[in-house]
């Protein structure tokens, strides 16, 4: 049996970014997400990630698949 | 024959002891303390069977001999550079008609005494003075002499990578990201500086996300400015200065 691990809490950020060492100017916006999963034994992990708007929207998509339309409206971004 | 058999033996001697042996603090104008301690079991290896069974070693070997010395030379500062390789003990033992185990010795005896003698940065004259000990003939030390004068500085370089290694710098990357939002506030400004640091640790690498506000950051240059200024202290100025 694979045990998964139960998600405990899960942040998510919107910024942009300005500058960096190889470019000078991005201005590139990213949705920036903290999930904190508990394994079997109560152990909590956390793990950040970054994604594009784009990529964003469609993993809301995909989460929310079951939910019933309703409530995929009330979640704009 | 004699002599180098005898050298082979003593040198055999040196290398089992050289896990055993501290190395001696040099302390200036008295030279009995910069000897290599070498001389107890040089002397109990001078009576080993291999000497006596030798018999006297006819005259025209000595020319030889030099070549020798010098190819043992060369081989024990490979072994030093690259590592030992029993087929060249093999190869050795049998153009010299003598056992294999033999040959290592000497060859490893030669190797702890370049090494130690680097390590210690030893004169000339202690050097000499250590090898002499030993009891070869003039030439032999001569020999031993110019092969540690020549490559000194080149064994200390490779003794220099064995000291312990912690992960090193390798490069920086940074990016200067604003946050508009958040889970918890909306409509917020919020500048981070993220970096990416990249170290190296023998040969592998790693990296580190890192995060943190201009402010921080400003003081962690501030901190950093001041490491460096260290350098300029009247204190650090004097040790520098003895150093070179």
């Amino acid at each position: 049996m694979i045990t998964v691990g139960q998600l405990v809490d899960f942040q998510w950020k919107l910024a942009m970014a300005i500058s960096s060492d190889t470019c000078r100017s991005l201005n590139y916006p990213y949705i920036s997400m903290t999930l904190k999963v508990a394994n079997s034994s109560g152990q909590i992990t956390s793990k950040s990630f970054e994604m594009t708007i784009p990529q964003f929207q469609v993993s809301v998509v995909v989460w929310c698949g079951l939910l019933p339309r309703t409530c995929l409206q009330s979640l704009h971004v | 024959m004699t002599s180098k058999l005898k050298r082979k033996a003593n040198k055999a001697g040196a290398a089992e002891r050289s896990c055993a042996l501290p190395a001696l603090p040099q302390t200036q104008g008295q030279k009995e303390n910069n000897l290599f301690p070498l001389c107890s079991k040089a002397s109990q290896n001078i009576q080993s069977p291999q000497v006596q069974a030798a018999g006297r070693a006819p005259e025209k070997l000595w020319n030889r001999k030099a070549k020798i010395v010098g190819e043992f030379g060369r081989i024990a500062l490979e072994f030093l550079k690259k590592g030992s390789n029993s087929k060249i003990y093999e190869g050795a033992a049998r153009k010299l008609n003598v056992a294999v185990d033999t040959v290592q010795h000497g060859v490893e005896g030669l190797m702890y005494l370049l090494s130690e003698s680097s390590k210690l940065m030893i004169s000339e004259v202690d050097f000499q003075d250590s090898v002499v000990v030993l009891g070869f003939p003039e030439e032999l030390n001569k020999l031993l002499l110019q092969l540690y004068l020549d490559n000194q500085k080149e064994i200390r370089n490779i003794l220099s990578e064995l000291a312990p290694n912690l992960p090193h710098y390798h490069n920086l990357e940074w990016r200067l990201d604003v946050q508009l939002a958040s889970r918890a506030l909306r409509q917020q400004i919020k500048p981070t500086v993220t970096f990416k640091l990249h170290l190296e640790q023998n040969g592998e690498e790693s990296a580190k996300v890192l995060q943190t506000d201009p402010a921080t950051l400003l003081h962690l240059i501030q901190q950093l400015e001041q490491a460096l200024g260290e350098m300029k202290t009247t204190h650090c100025r004097r040790i520098v200065r003895n150093i070179k």
